[in-house]
């Protein structure tokens, strides 16, 4: 489904949550995150909300963690990813990744979305990748 | 399959095959009832807005996050 959410549902989705909101309804709005430093049961909160999300992109999450653990040590080959990846897939086959083909389209599929998104850079003609600095 | 519905174990196992199930079988059988079960529990784990807002807020290190971000990549993924 690609749904458009609006900004009032969102709002009411943070509040839920129990965040306070500066500039409420404007588009300059900004949510203060002081809330979840105030105990740990607020981080516990948000982690119990987040955890559907692990099934659903656990591929992701697999290629995700192979990256940036060979991104320290600078680009990292795609074809090694791809071995990694053969790997994993292999692990987590009987338990997550058994209706999961993994073909290397896919993973420079989701690559390319990453890089789009402005969190990857394919770089030597398209052979490794660099993982983009966040500010 | 419904939310604390038992599993009739003996109609699972015949309509998979497994009528005569003997010790050699039992270790591939259940492990086929294992797959089945985790498969039918990520079908059942929709992605909702509220899990989506909820990792943002989870994984920002800032001290606060812009509305405009929220919405941008809650679009993407919903």
């Amino acid at each position: 489904m690609e749904t458009c959410p609006k900004q009032p549902l969102v709002e009411k989705h943070i509040k839920g949550l129990g965040f306070k909101l500066q500039k409420a309804t404007k588009k300059t709005c900004v949510v203060d995150l002081a809330y979840k430093e105030e105990d740990l049961r607020h981080l516990l909160c948000l982690a119990h909300y987040s955890i559907p999300l692990n099934a659903v992109f656990l591929p992701e999450g697999c290629l995700a963690n192979l990256i940036v653990a060979g991104a320290r040590q600078g680009p990292v080959s795609i074809n090694d990813l791809f071995i990694n990846g053969e790997k994993m897939h292999e692990l987590f086959k009987l338990e997550h990744f058994y209706d999961y083909s993994l073909d290397e389209q896919r993973l420079r599929d989701v690559m390319a979305f990453w890089e789009h998104k402005g969190i990857l850079k394919i770089v030597n003609d398209g052979n490794s990748i660099e993982v983009v600095d966040s500010p | 399959m419904k939310y604390l519905e038992p599993i009739p174990i003996h109609d699972y196992l015949l309509k998979n095959g497994y009528e005569n199930l003997d010790h050699e079988h039992q270790e591939a059988a259940s492990q086929k009832l294992t797959a089945s079960l985790l498969k039918q529990q990520q079908y059942a784990s929709p992605v909702t807005l509220n899990s989506i807002i909820a990792a943002m807020l989870l994984f920002e290190n800032a001290k606060t996050i812009k509305m405009v971000d929220i919405l941008e990549f809650s679009d993407v993924i919903y």
